[in-house]
């Protein structure tokens, strides 16, 4: 009986140890940080995820978006652009309206989002190393992470002011659980630090998606430029635009990148514009940076959606809106300051639809952002390949032109640069079909005894009898300086209308509360359908003056705090290094 | 053998030896034993001869104190073959007399103890008759005694009996196993008819399965509920799941879709995890399964339910483990309760066939009720109208209906889409298996096929098992089973539960409530409400769309055991179960789920294999007073999953579908995935009884699994239990009271490691990335490691009482307990700037406690037998702590979009909703009219003079939902309706539920009702968002009293008059037209009270005599008919309240969206032996 126990025990001791080890886990469909990092192609395949992290899904509440860029029409819509309509008020309303609080869902998921692709950059940085590689494509990489790096900060640093500057990545949660808000111009400093070591060691050229040179300068330029609004109410730092001016001007003068160029007189030549803003013209040459998307899993998402439409109602077509249940309306003013020739109307708010190059005969009948327009309707209607422009070389001239002017005190006349800030505006203006900008025609004066819209415009100025009509309707005031500079304001919101710029370039500038809360909302943009809507003279085709139909609203509610947006509850409870004493002010 | 015991034997010894016996035969009468047991002393087996039999032994101790241990697995065998089986080999001998065994020494010379009869012959009269059992069967070998005399006799073979006896005497008629009957001889007995009914079983004679052992019911110490296979398929369940519901106290078991195939929740004990799954472990024939497999109730969901593989024709008995002492001998995965099944084994004798069949057929109950065309038409133009301009401003986009000409739809034809898409649904299920064996090895085989036609069109689900049990002993010291078990599933289904609120989305019961009655079952084509997404017509899309899912399980296990000692056993179990899933789904450009992207096909492959091997050693002993049972044991199971998936769209040709996914033009990226995940296990476990009186029980479990953290991979659980047997004390038994009296505590430890393996390490995630029109691969980190990922931790206390009074006519089972959940898994918020947004860790509490009460009472008379089994359920469940990240009181249930918003709070249940209260509609007197809409009207003015306004949302119009301003920023109601006024608007857990069963028999009919009942859940009818509200243009609604504005009639300008055209409907209960649009956030309005009262089974029965099945050499033939789900009562408006769309393991139940309808089944059946 004993030697039988004995004998059961040492066959269950043996049975026991040789099972301890098999409690090691070794996942099978994952990759662990030891089996990463060793080979170029280890870190292509990370540089590779931290690009993603701009357009991923996420599963928020309201599912399958893309949280990072475009979100919900961030940076677009509350402004003088583009608005969301008054009777929806659901979640895609919130950015617009200034409606958001601090636990907004979106608002935890844009800044969650942009820490996710900063904490793959971190891992980028503190792990490159590890891997066998040559210097140089070392160095690539981690210039590849320091631009997305500060990209996301830029975000982070317009939208929300200072923020906690996470610089290496998370790995232990009891150590890394809080870290406090760094000051703006500490989050700047950084931003420009990071992104000076990129622009050293980055390529001129790479494959579309993946940072340049160029595209870290471009980057820079236009850091150095918001940085010369902030803090926010101060536009005065020289220093700034000065680097700026140089910066941007290293671009013009070195990348030898130009803008995609249009046939004057063209009908067709807004279709030659508008291409690069399509599925067909992704990447074109005059883009520097785009975040890139891939029909089906790898689509844009509902941002887009929300801004630039739904094909459903015109499937087959060029040519989208976005009339879905409570959609977005556009700004009147907006809508009538385009110059009558500018063939940027056509393309970004007109209501055109397009086939074979040219205008279709189809008139939509509302005004509403066109720009991204779709050729052909995605399997799943909100995964389209349409990319995210972030930068192009439009833009670049029109930070040149800015800069310059404020560095200057003057559009022209600084020896530092063969070009003069006229020329560079002009670059644009001239693609764009318009009266090429000089001083004789900034310092015009309205010639109508009204200022019935923003910017200058009186109606008076659509009258085709009128003995003033040129097709022009915006005017400036104040000194040539100041013209200039509001002659850039209003060229950005022209060229790089619904491309997310004009919430912060308003904001930059200190006119958003201004321009938000006077702009006209047209509730449907209704346009008579007889006559030629291009031809804005005809509009409401009851009298040769345009009238706004329906009612006109004014896009938000907005306030002196509103140019940040609060901090998410869910960081102020869960940071123990930030309170809620540290909150934006207002919310 | 104690005192008492022998005091009896000697008592009942004199009885005899007075009374004597009329005939020296050794099969008597039918009876036989049942017995499980591994080296049983000959003293605990002749007890158990002695309480299943009522025959009274006679024996020494000296006698028996050579004998061997017995090993035994027997059902039914006659007592003569039990006696011959139990002694072979031993030195002793038996003779069996009328209800006495007497067992020698063999040594001995045999002594014929010959009957003696003795009669005394007074003046009396002759009294004759026939005993009979309640069918008319004579019984043979019943003692008629004149009572208190010792004058009697024994009823021969055809159960007749004659003696002499005096008016006025009182004879009792006494056979073991039928009850006592006394009749008084009157002065014109002279020929008597007896019949007896039997007797009520006790506790004692049911054996239960505990874990890695059986045990007596009597001696079991835990919270144990079982159900055999007799209550199980008299249920005439198809499915095993739908069989357990309100049968036993604390297991709850709920439907979340009623489709065929569909499988369901068992829940024991309440929920007691918030991420991991709070489904209990399974163990079929042994083999562990755990319970997150119950995913699979949802047809397109990953899981397999381990049940609904399982024919019910096949189970020999179900045993569910409930508190702590019972379930810790599963350790780590005994926090949710243990489910054993037992599948039915092979008995000795010779070969029976069994043949079950049934056939039913099903009709929709409660269907919804859609308008018809003019009713459609009439809403339709109501909605868009503006109503002199007063509702909305002209609707340009829906002029189409705000020109309608309502009147030429007054007598159109009108699709009823709800009757085109269901049918009569038909149910079968057969099985047919044989069983048989010798004395030394027994088998048995049985083949089964389930068919379900669903009431809805084109769902159907098939089953085909099988199960081979073979069991040897060879020799004395050796003994071998097998068990194999196969099941093969077909189920063509549609979608049914689907998250999403467009049309086109939704389920097919969604889009049948929601299309046009204007469109006809054969029109394909899109038309004008196609705006809306419904694509075709719902018929078309059931009929188009292929959803079709095999499933394939494979269980086998075979264990060798060996008798080395006397009592001890060692056995070693090795097993493998393989399950195969593949989904397959096809929805065609004409079905509104294909349309968009012109086709869609996913196919989706899932294997499970998991291997097992228990290698464990019992000891079981009694000396004297003391009985001991030991065990201990080390067990290994490792499974392995995968599962692929492939997903296209856009297809040229769709004639192929699935059947060439490559035909898509569009696909995504192929996915497949893989986990392995081990875990060792070593267990203890002692029973102890002294004087078969105080029972001990501890137990102790280490389980080692490789899914958590390197530093936390053990964990350890304890369990203590303890009983008191009353009814065995003299100072109980003398009071002749209870038959069974018995209190229990227990206390025990146990874990639930129910999540996915890897959760602890660092992962990195492989997606791609596009760089124009290429992809590259992209790798990001998927989560920060938790080092110390640990089970969560259940510590429970049960208090327990079994009692039987009445001659066990009633027993009851009273169960109180307190259960405590800590170390949950939480997968809790952490600031997102880390990078991350969740972080799964160990923290909170959840406490779950409740009472349990089982009562089982029969009552009898000649004829008519009652038994009546009633169950209730309290289960009382709390948040304790929602985690140490958890900043509030409160958290949003994870994963919710607007239409199911359910929080957590500390200290409330779990599954509260969570939304606006709603205070009747907006009326058209509390607006004004601006000349362009209405606007709310000041309610009255402030201290300066200011107009005051009522709290609304913006945008809000008459006839829509009015919301309560309940709070604000300073907790005090602030004008307005934002987040601040949101609060707890229905539990989801019902208050108390339980089960009343009733069965009835009456000669060789018997009957059956049950009925099960709820009380207290609220259930979120979300149907009735869609199917009342009209969220989109053109689809239909519900009719209902839904509020439509008085109309006045115009001036010549277009203006509204005084004069009234139509009086509407102001005062309706639900809101007008489209009047909610653009508020879909979560209020009260649609929720609703979902207790409810079920006559789940109503049945009748014919069991066929004996004599009568003689002539088809048939042993036994039962023929039924069986009515469920007859009536259910209920204020519940949906199809069903049992119901549970998205459950979200629980943290959300109560949810109905578009959910497969309950059916009423009529069926009939047949169950035969031969």
């Amino acid at each position: 009986m004993k030697t039988k126990s004995f004998w059961w025990i040492s066959l269950f001791a043996a049975i026991s140890s040789s099972c301890t080890n098999m409690l090691d886990e070794k996942p099978l469909s994952t990759l662990s940080p030891e089996s990463l990092f060793n080979t170029t192609a280890d870190i292509e395949s990370s540089l590779n995820g931290m690009y993603r992290g701009l357009g991923e899904n996420t599963t928020s509440p309201n599912g399958n978006w893309k949280v990072l860029y475009p979100v919900f029409g961030w940076g677009i819509m509350g402004t003088d652009e583009l608005s969301i309509r008054p009777n929806n008020t659901s979640q895609q309303s919130r950015f617009s309206r200034y409606t958001l609080t601090a636990g907004d869902d979106q608002l935890i998921n844009n800044w969650y989002c942009l820490y996710n692709v900063i904490n793959r950059a971190n891992t980028i940085i503190a792990y490159a190393e590890q891997a066998d590689v040559s210097p140089d494509y070392l160095q690539q990489a981690i210039g590849e992470a320091l631009f997305m790096r500060a990209f996301c900060y830029m975000d982070l640093v317009q939208f929300y002011g200072g923020v906690p500057l996470r610089l290496v990545p998370t790995e232990n949660i009891k150590t890394a659980l809080g870290l406090p808000r760094a000051s703006e111009q500490e989050v700047w400093a950084r931003i420009i630090e990071d992104l000076t070591n990129a622009e050293q060691v980055l390529p001129s050229t790479a494959a579309p998606g993946r940072a340049t040179k160029w595209a870290a300068k471009g980057l820079l330029a236009k850091a150095y430029l918001i940085r010369g609004g902030y803090p926010v109410g101060k536009y005065a730092e020289r220093e700034w635009f000065e680097k700026a001016a140089a910066k941007a001007y290293e671009v013009i003068e070195g990348s030898g990148i130009s803008l995609n160029p249009t046939t004057p007189g063209s009908p067709g030549a807004f279709v030659e514009y508008g291409k690069q803003f399509m599925v067909s013209g992704k990447n074109s040459p005059e883009s520097i940076f785009e975040i890139q998307f891939l029909e089906g899993d790898f689509g844009s998402g509902w941002g887009y959606r929300t801004i630039s439409g739904d094909l459903s109602q015109y499937s087959g077509e060029y040519g989208s809106y976005f009339a879905a249940n409570g959609g977005t309306a556009i700004s009147m003013d907006f809508a009538l300051s385009f110059d009558d020739n500018d063939i940027r109307f056509q393309w970004s708010i007109g209501p055109f639809t397009v086939s074979n190059g040219l205008r279709s005969s189809v008139a939509l009948t509302q005004w509403m952002p066109h720009k991204h327009r779709w050729e052909s309707r995605p399997p799943n209607s909100w995964e389209s390949s349409m990319n995210a422009i972030v930068l192009r070389m439009a833009d670049i001239y029109l930070i040149f032109a800015e800069a310059y002017n404020e560095a200057n005190d003057g559009p022209s006349g600084w020896g530092a640069y063969p070009i003069d800030a006229f020329d560079a505006i002009n670059v644009v203006r001239n693609r764009a079909q318009v009266t090429p900008l000089t001083a004789d025609y900034l310092l015009k004066d309205s010639p109508y005894a009204t200022e019935d819209l923003l910017y200058g415009i009186s109606l008076a100025s659509f009258d085709k009898s009128n003995a003033n009509y040129d097709g022009r309707h915006v005017y400036y005031k104040g000194s040539l300086k100041e013209r200039f500079r509001d002659a850039v304001l209003m060229e950005r919101a022209w060229e790089l209308c619904f491309e997310r710029h004009r919430w912060f370039d308003l904001k930059r500038t200190n006119r958003l509360l201004e321009f938000a809360s006077q702009a006209k909302m047209g509730m449907r943009g209704r346009l008579a359908s007889v006559a030629d809507p291009i031809d804005k003279s005809n509009f409401d085709g009851r009298n040769q003056t345009p009238a706004i139909s329906g009612t006109a609203y004014p896009p938000s509610d907005i306030r002196d705090h509103h140019v940040y947006l609060p901090i998410p509850n869910i960081e102020i409870q869960l940071n123990p290094e930030i309170s809620q004493a540290d909150q934006n002010p207002g919310y | 053998m104690n005192k008492s015991y022998l005091l009896r034997v000697m008592r009942l010894l004199i009885l005899l030896l007075f009374v004597g016996l009329m005939h020296a035969n050794a099969a008597i009468n039918a009876q036989t034993i049942t017995l499980k047991g591994k080296d049983l002393s000959l003293e605990i087996v002749l007890q158990v001869i002695r309480q299943q039999t009522g025959y009274t032994i006679f024996t020494a101790e000296h006698v028996l104190r050579d004998a061997k241990p017995v090993t035994i697995d027997v059902r039914d065998m006659p007592v003569d073959a039990f006696l011959k089986a139990i002694l072979v080999d031993q030195p002793l001998a038996v003779t069996i007399e009328n209800n006495t065994i007497i067992i020698k020494k063999k040594a001995r010379q045999r002594q014929n103890l010959s009957a003696a009869m003795v009669e005394t012959r007074l003046q009396q009269r002759e009294v004759n008759g026939q005993v009979t059992d309640e069918l008319g069967n004579p019984l043979e070998g019943v003692t008629v005694v004149i009572k208190g005399t010792s004058k009697g006799t024994v009823t021969d073979v055809s159960g007749h009996f004659r003696l002499q006896a005096n008016q006025g005497d009182i004879l009792e008629f006494r056979i073991i196993g039928f009850m006592t009957e006394n009749i008084t001889v009157s002065e014109s007995t002279s020929t008597l008819h007896v019949a007896l009914l039997p007797e009520v079983l006790s506790l004692d004679e049911v054996t239960v399965s505990v874990g890695y052992w059986t045990q007596r019911e009597a001696d079991v110490t835990g919270a144990i509920s079982s159900m055999s296979a007799e209550e199980i398929t008299a249920s005439g369940s198809g499915t095993l799941e739908s069989a357990l519901v309100g049968r036993m106290p604390g297991v709850i078991v709920s439907a979340s879709d009623h489709a065929p195939g569909a499988g369901m929740d068992i829940r024991i004990r309440g929920i007691s995890s918030l991420n991991a799954s709070s489904a209990p472990l399974y163990v079929i024939d042994g083999f562990p399964v755990e319970g997150d497999f119950d995913k699979g109730r949802h047809l397109e969901s990953t899981g397999q339910s381990p049940l609904t593989s399982i024919d019910p024709n096949d189970i020999e008995s179900i045993s569910v483990l409930k508190d702590a002492s019972a379930t810790a001998i599963y350790g780590a995965r005994g926090a949710n309760g243990v489910v054993i099944i037992t599948t039915k084994s092979g008995k000795e004798g010779k070969t029976d066939i069994s043949l079950n069949t049934q056939y039913g057929v099903q009709q929709m109950i409660n269907p919804y009720e859609s308008q018809n065309a003019y009713e459609y038409a009439r809403y339709l133009h109501h909605r868009y109208f503006p109503f002199a301009k007063r509702m909305v401003a002209p609707d340009q986009d829906h002029d189409h209906y705000v020109w309608w000409d309502v009147e030429q739809y007054r007598d159109a034809p009108s699709t009823d889409w709800m009757k085109e898409i269901t049918q009569l649904g038909i149910t079968q299920n057969h099985n047919v298996s044989a069983t048989g064996g010798s004395r030394n090895s027994n088998f048995l085989a049985s083949v089964g096929h389930y068919r379900h036609r669903g009431i809805v069109k084109e769902t159907q689900f098939n089953r085909y098992t099988g199960n081979l049990k073979a069991s040897s002993k060879p020799t004395n010291y050796l003994s071998l089973t097998l068990n194999s078990n196969f099941s093969y599933s077909e189920n063509n289904g549609t979608v049914t539960i689907n998250s999403l609120g467009s049309a086109a989305g939704a389920g097919i019961l969604q889009q049948a409530l929601r299309a046009s009655p204007l469109k006809t079952v054969d029109d394909p084509s899109q038309t004008i409400d196609d705006d809306d997404g419904v694509r075709g017509n719902p018929l078309g899309t059931l009929r188009d769309v292929n959803m079709f899912t095999k499933n394939l399980q494979i269980r086998t296990n075979a264990s060798v055991s060996l008798f080395p000692a006397r009592g001890l056993e060692v056995k070693v179990m090795g097993g493998v179960r393989h399950g195969k899933r593949d989904f397959n789904f096809f929805a065609p450009s004409t079905t509104s789920w294909g349309y968009t992207a012109n086709g869609v096909a996913r196919i989706r492959n899932q294997n499970t294999t998991s291997w097992l091997n228990e290698n464990t050693i019992t000891y079981d002993r009694s000396f004297d007073d003391h009985t001991l049972n030991l065990l201990g044991g080390v067990t290994v199971q490792s499974d392995h999953n995968e599962q692929g998936e492939m997903y296209a769209t856009n297809f040229p040709i769709q004639s192929m579908g699935y059947h060439n996914i490559g035909v898509g033009e569009s696909f995504s990226q192929p996915y497949s995935s893989g986990s392995k995940s081990l875990l060792l296990s070593y267990l203890w476990r002692a029973n102890y009884a002294f004087k078969n009186r105080y029972l001990f029980t501890a137990s102790f479990r280490a389980d080692g699994s490789s899914k958590f953290a390197a530093n936390n991979k053990w964990g350890y659980f304890p369990s203590l239990a303890v009983a008191w047997r009353l009814s065995d004390e003299p100072f109980v038994s003398d009071l002749g009271v209870f038959q069974q009296l018995k209190l229990r505590a227990g206390w025990g430890q146990t874990g639930n490691p129910n999540i996915s393996p890897y959760q602890s390490l660092s992962n990195y995630g492989i997606t791609k990335q596009p760089s124009g029109t290429t992809l590259n691969t992209a790798v990001f980190p998927l989560n920060t490691p938790n080092p110390d990922l640990k089970w969560e931790k259940t510590v429970q206390s049960n208090i327990g009482l079994d009692m039987a009074i009445l001659r066990n006519r009633l027993t009851v089972t009273l169960d109180a307990y307190l259960k405590r959940t800590k170390d949950l898994l939480i997968q809790g918020d952490i600031p997102p700037s880390t990078g991350y947004n969740v972080y799964l860790y160990n923290s909170g509490e959840i406490e779950n406690k409740g009472i349990e009460l089982a009562l089982n009472g029969v009552i009898t008379n000649k004829q008519l037998k009652w038994e009546a089994d009633l169950n209730f359920t309290l289960n009382r469940n709390k948040v304790v702590d929602l985690g140490d990240l958890a900043t509030q009181s409160w958290m949003q249930v994870p994963g919710v979009d607007n239409q199911s918003t359910a929080i957590l709070q500390i200290g409330s249940p779990i599954g509260l909703w969570y939304g606006y209260q709603t205070d009747g509609l907006w009326s058209q007197s509390e607006f004004t009219w601006d000349g362009t809409r209405y606007v709310l009207a000041p309610n009255g003015q402030d201290e300066e003079g200011n107009p005051t306004y009522p709290a609304a949302i913006s945008g809000t119009k008459p006839g829509a939902w009015k919301f309560k301003d309940l709070s604000g920023p300073e907790g005090v109601p602030d004008g307005k309706i934002d987040a601040y006024d949101k609060t707890v608007i229905g539990i989801s857990q019902p208050k108390y539920l339980g089960g009343l069963n009733n069965r009835f028999s009456f000669k060789n009919i018997d009957a059956s009702v049950f009925l099960e009942w709820s009380y207290g859940k609220k259930i979120y009818n979300a149907n009735h968002r869609y199917v009342i509200e009209q969220v989109s243009a053109y689809s239909n609604v519900l009719r209902k009293d839904y509020w439509l504005p008085i109309q006045y009639a115009l001036d010549g300008d277009g203006v509204e008059t005084d004069v009234v055209l139509d009086e509407g409907n102001p005062n309706a209960r639900y809101p007008g037209p489209g009047s909610s649009d653009s508020f879909q956030e979560m209020h009260d309005g649609y929720m609703e009270d979902g207790s409810f009262l079920r006559i789940r089974t109503v049945s009748l029965g014919y069991t066929f005599n004996r004599d009568v099945l003689g002539g088809l050499r048939m042993k036994q033939v039962r023929c039924y008919v069986n009515i469920a789900n007859l009536w259910t009562f209920t204020r519940y408006s949906g199809f069903d309240p049992d119901v549970n769309a998205k459950d979200l393991n629980g943290l959300r139940p109560g949810f109905d969206l578009s959910s497969y309808p309950l059916a009423r089944t009529f069926m009939i059946g047949l169950s035969a032996t031969f």
